[in-house]
């Protein structure tokens, strides 16, 4: 690789780029391509934004690809004190936040601890049993995880969690191979030679994991956070099926649908509402997504 | 070098008598593994044996709210899925999605290319075909609602129709859910919509990892970027193309998020899984579902050996 790089250096000045009309029509196809792919992308998106500002008639009787003359900002109001819960107090869009928020937080933390946990056995034990643990991760990718939600129900069933939001913990926080492939590859990279010694200086294998797995771990730990974060966040039928006394955003949202079958607007800015923490989270965390979907697929 | 490391290891591990560094060792093992792997068997391996088991015998959940199980006599709930044309015809639907996967990968490898290249602004058009892939799938669901709808509410396409055609009221509409073709080829597309990003994401990233010697030679060749694309990237990313065509392949057979929130009656629409949660959860026949649910299962390994195979050939 640096045998090369000189000659490649020499070289640059003198790649003349491509100026044919073949060319041309590539970069306009190219473009071409680029806008139709935007707005195909963004359609939708602009479709709900027009439709939250809308009131019911201006949703029926105005042009549906224009904003109204007057806004009706009063549906991000109704969109956020829709009571959800008829037979509680009240559980607005806030509450539905907050338990999102909780289970979401609580399962990613988790989460992220046991699958650091099994890739720090695995990247730096030998021990009787390490190939079967490693095939059991493999091969529980492969199991279709909804239907076997049939069986699972009756297991929170029995052990009395149906209809808690434990339930939905206890299935969110198990670690799965991706996490720990993103995880492997990051602690492939550090020289054993660090842990021994550390060994050597007196510190055991649990102290070994604070203070230099975990440390080396941080990119790779926000990646798997965001990855996981926002599956949890759009999650909708594991809620749906073991809470469905509460509302996080997903059912919440899938309430209003249902109970606002008049009134779109106030469900549009619901959607606008949900939508807008996973925006801000990718405007931010664009090239650690980015990179992290990457490394999670260069696993096979 | 590696022999000198390996002495000064042996070295280090006879300085250091390791009665106490072997039983800390088997301690931290067993500490770290515990909860992870218990989990993993709780809620994947112990389910799905007792999902093969339900799916021996005739056990049915008799009330909804109340979910008790009662195993009545042993009935053959494979025979009933495979001889009832209401049970698998579901199947029908899946196709549909099946080839949306291959237009999904054909687009977001084709977008991938084009990216490749970095052109001006490549990283907005970029992020912009990858946001839907984070959205949330009820907002999805209601966004598509709301183009596709009859023009009496509103929805995008029906009104502009109306507009155009002068119609009073929504005697001109396009039915997009009362044909299984239109109303599965509309939620495919929804499908390719929200997943495509997610693919050219990973196809750009791999092939930002192609060491750009063979690039150079290439184009001192005179190798357009066509011809760059068909003998030097292809053949680079074989394996993610292969991957990702197989979980789109699997996601095809296991669609149910957008149908059952955009038409949750709609008996058109229906998907497999839809079909198998509505056998266990709705009629309560949990045996019959578990046997449909072993029956997904086996598929998805099928293909995925399919995959390895091909793997396998495609490397010779």
């Amino acid at each position: 690789m640096i045998m090369t790089s000189p000659a490649f250096m020499a070289k640059k000045p003198v790649a003349v780029r491509d100026r044919s009309v073949g060319h041309l029509v590539w970069v306009i196809i190219e473009y071409l391509a680029l806008a139709i792919g935007a707005l195909v992308a963004l359609f939708p998106l602009y479709v709900l934004l027009v439709a939250s500002v809308k009131s019911n008639a201006q949703i029926t009787y105005s042009n549906p690809l224009l904003f109204p003359d007057v806004w009706h900002w009063e549906n991000f109001s109704t969109a956020w004190f829709f009571n959800a819960n008829s037979s509680s107090t009240s559980e607005s869009m806030g509450m539905a936040f907050l338990y999102t928020a909780a289970i979401t937080g609580v399962s990613v933390f988790l989460s992220v601890l046991f699958g650091s946990f099994v890739a720090y056995v695995l990247s730096r034990f030998d021990f009787k049993g390490k190939k079967i643990v490693k095939v059991l991760f493999l091969l529980a990718s492969f199991i279709p995880s909804i239907t076997i939600q049939i069986s699972i129900f009756q297991l929170i069933n029995q052990i009395n969690l149906f209809n808690t939001p434990w339930a939905i913990i206890l299935l969110y926080s198990g670690t799965d191979i991706v996490s720990i492939y993103i995880f492997l590859q990051f602690l492939d990279n550090v020289p054993k030679e660090l842990d021994e010694a550390a060994l050597v200086d007196g510190c055991n294998y649990f102290q070994i994991y604070g203070r230099i797995i975990m440390p080396v771990l941080r990119p790779a730990i926000a990646t798997v956070c965001i990855i996981k974060g926002v599956a949890f966040y759009n999650e909708y039928y594991i809620p749906s099926l073991y809470w469905s006394d509460h509302y996080v955003i997903s059912t919440y949202l899938d309430k209003m649908v249902g109970a606002f079958r008049t009134s779109w607007g106030a469900v549009s800015a619901a959607a606008v509402i949900a939508i807008v923490p996973t925006i801000i989270i990718f405007l931010l965390l664009q090239n650690q997504i980015y990179s992290g979907l990457t490394n999670g697929a260069v696993k096979s | 070098m590696e022999s000198t490391l390996a002495e000064k290891k042996r070295v280090k591990r006879n300085r250091h008598p390791s009665n106490k560094t072997k039983f800390e060792k088997i301690v931290l093992i067993f500490v770290f593994l515990l909860i992870p792997v218990s989990l993993l068997i709780l809620f994947t391996y112990y389910p799905l044996a007792s999902m093969i088991n339900y799916s021996l015998y005739d056990w049915r959940m008799l009330s909804a709210s109340a979910p008790t199980l009662v195993a009545f006599t042993a009935k053959d709930n494979y025979l009933k899925f495979f001889t009832n044309k209401e049970y698998w015809s579901v199947l029908l639907v899946s196709l549909f999605y099946l080839i949306g996967s291959f237009i999904q990968i054909a687009l977001a490898l084709f977008y991938a290319a084009i990216f490749y290249w970095k052109p001006k602004g490549g990283k907005f058009f970029k992020g912009v075909m990858f946001l839907p892939s984070l959205l949330n799938g009820v907002a999805i669901g209601l966004m598509f609602l709301l183009i596709f709808r009859s023009s009496d509410d509103g929805g995008v396409i029906n009104t502009i129709i109306k507009h155009v055609s002068g119609a009073n009221g929504s005697e001109n509409d396009i039915k997009f859910f009362s044909s299984l073709f239109l109303a599965n080829t509309i939620l495919t597309f929804v499908s390719i919509w929200r997943y495509m990003g997610n693919n050219m994401v990973m196809f750009a990233g791999s092939m930002e990892s192609i060491s750009k010697d063979l690039f150079e030679a290439a184009q001192i060749d005179g190798a357009n970027r066509w011809q760059q694309f068909i003998h030097i990237i292809l053949p680079a990313i074989k394996n993610i193309i292969y991957l990702n065509l197989i979980l789109a392949v699997n996601g095809a057979l296991q669609v149910y998020e957008i149908p059952m929130i955009m038409q949750p009656t709609n008996s058109y629409t229906q998907t497999f899984i839809m079909k198998t949660l509505d056998v266990a959860f709705v009629n309560g026949k949990i045996g019959l579902g578990s046997a449909m649910g072993i029956c997904l299962l086996l598929l998805v390994v099928f293909i995925a050996i399919l995959q390895k195979i091909l793997e396998k050939k495609g490397d010779k």
